[in-house]
This record gives structure tokens, sequence and C-alpha cells, in this order.
């Protein structure tokens, strides 16, 4: 085995792995292909696999665990809005109390009336 | 203090529907048409009192205002409260329908009591007429208390300890309302004594 070739092969891992992280591709699918591409070379393919997934696999990881802190903070945000939604549905607002007050005033006017056109005198 | 929907059995639910119609049909007769305004205006007062929340250390009490409706609206207080809390139970959720008419008697009776200590002292000088009427006042929150524990316990609660319980709760109540109703009569009875004294008040009870 000659050394160009050793490193034509290592080279081309190193372009897989580095494509395969970019396509956003989880780590088991670079490994499989880089076994599939690496058989004649298994033991040289496979060091080279753990040399240069090592960091990529970290900074996947890292990005992951920062994505799940931002979905959960928003998901904390969330939940606090609908625990006050909540509380504000079940408390009486302004437009309940005049409401109320209308229909207790509507009604007495109305009873008001009523009496006053059976008694012209003012119901005395 | 409203009772819920469901806490009551049904038995109990219907003879309160009954006698709280009773009630009302008496208010509604011994209620004249020139006094409607003034009915108006206190039923207003009751409906609303309730959302007025004092704040009293950890806690925060609302009033309820049955003896100033009852010192000064005397036989028609019953309608008042009565609308108060139908209104109070369609919007604002307080009390569940089918115990409105429980409700109505716990709140409109101490109303009616209230009512009937203080015509006592309606003429009484100012202090001694402001004292009766805070104290009438007050006590009403308390015979309230108590009417709820009597409703609960025909609902199979234990009385005295949902009276000890109820009574307990609402002392800050019972001060804060004999407060309140005392400063209204100060002032009413400064700028219109007549709501106090005089007019159809006089005639309501015999």
């Amino acid at each position: 085995m000659s050394r160009a070739s050793l490193d034509a092969k290592l080279l081309v891992l190193l372009t897989l792995a580095m494509l395969s992280f970019f396509a956003d591709l989880s780590a088991n699918a670079a490994e499989e292909t880089a076994r599939r591409v690496g058989t004649p070379t298994e033991q040289a393919g496979s060091n080279a696999i753990v040399h240069s997934q090592a960091p990529a696999c970290t900074q996947v990881l890292s990005i992951l665990q920062q994505h799940q802190q931002e979905t959960s903070q928003e998901l904390r945000q969330i939940k606090r809005e609908l625990a006050r939604l909540r509380a504000s549905r079940d408390k009486p607002t302004l437009r309940d109390v005049l409401g109320g007050i209308g229909y207790i005033l509507g009604i007495f006017g109305a009873a008001a009336f009523v009496l006053s056109r059976k008694r012209p005198d003012g119901g005395s | 203090m409203h009772i819920a929907d469901g806490v009551l059995p049904t038995k109990v639910a219907l003879a309160c529907y009954a006698l709280s119609a009773g009630c009302l049909s008496l208010s509604l007769r011994k209620t004249r048409a020139q006094d409607l305004p003034k009915v108006a205006v206190m039923t207003s007062a009751f409906f609303v009192a309730s959302l007025v929340h004092v704040p009293l250390g950890p806690t925060s009490v609302h009033l309820l205002l049955p003896g100033l409706v009852g010192i000064l609206l005397g036989w028609s207080a019953f309608l008042a409260v009565f609308l108060g809390l139908l209104l109070q139970c369609l919007l604002f959720q307080f009390g569940g329908l089918t115990a409105l008419g429980a409700n109505a008697l716990m709140m409109g009776l101490p109303a009616w009591l209230s009512g009937a200590f203080f015509t006592r002292f309606r003429n009484s000088p100012d202090r001694v007429r402001i004292l009766a009427g805070a104290m009438a006042s007050g006590t009403a929150v308390a015979v309230a208390a108590c009417g709820l524990a009597m409703l609960l316990a025909l609902g199979g609660e234990d009385f005295f300890g949902v009276a000890k319980i109820a009574l307990a709760a609402h002392v800050p109540v019972v001060v804060v309302e004999a407060l309140v109703t005392a400063s209204v009569l100060a002032f009413v009875g400064r700028v219109k004594p007549e709501l106090i004294t005089q007019g159809a008040w006089k005639a309501e009870w015999r």
C-alpha cells in the first residue's frame, strides 16, 4: 500500500465527514458512509473517522443543547403567559361590572316606567 | 361567601328557592314606586361591593354589604340582594345558579334583620345612630356566616366546624363592613338625612 493512495483516501474520508456534518446528517449516518468507503483500509479509515468526527460531534451536540435551551425557555414563557391568561379569565372585567350595573338600572328603570304608566300620579 | 353549584343537595336547594321566592314576593309588594331609584342604586352598590377587595395581612377580603343594604332599603333589601346575586352569578360566576335561592336567603335575611334592628335608632342622635348602624352591619355579616354554616349543615357538614371556620374567616369583613357602614351613615346623615330618617322608610317598618 503506497503512501500517496493512503493520503488520498484519508482526504476523501475527511471531506465526506465534513459534507455529512454540513448536510446535518447524524453521526451514525456519517460513520456508515465512512465504513462503506473505507473497507480496504479499515484500520486507517476508522482512525481517521474518530479524529475527524470528534470535534464535529461535540459541535452538533452543543448546537442541539443550545436549541433545546432556547425552546425550553420559550416554552416556559408561553406557559407563564397561559397561566396569566387563565387567571385573568376568571376575574370579572370592567365590561362585566358596567354591564351588570346597566342591567340593574335598566330593570329598575323599566319597572318605574311600567308603574308610572299604571299610575300617572307617581304611584304613591 | 357564595355557595357554589352542587354543594347543596337538591332538596335543600329547592326548598331555599321556594323560601326565597316567598321573601322576594313580600319584598316586591312592600317596595313602592318612588323608592325604585334608591333601590336601584343600592342594588348596584351591592352588586359591585363583592369586587372591592380589601388587602388584609396575607390575604384579602371583599365587602358583602348586606347590612348597609338592609339599613337603607328596609323591606326592599331582599329584592336588591336577590337581583345583585343573580347578576353576580350570571356575569362573574360567583356562586351557582342552582344555589341562588340559598345564597339569597343567606344574604337577604341578615339584611332584613339589620334593617329591623337599625330602625329603632333611626331618629337617635348622630353618634348613637352611626354606632347602631355599624353594629347592625357587622352583625349581619356574622349572621350570614352562621347561615352559611347552617345551609352546609343541611348538606351533611358538621355545623360547628363550618361555623367556626366561616366566622373566623369573616372577622376582618365584620370590622371593615362596620367601618364602611359607619362612614356611609355619617356621610348620608350630613348630606341627605331624609334617606335615613324619613320618607318611605318610616312607613315601611311598623
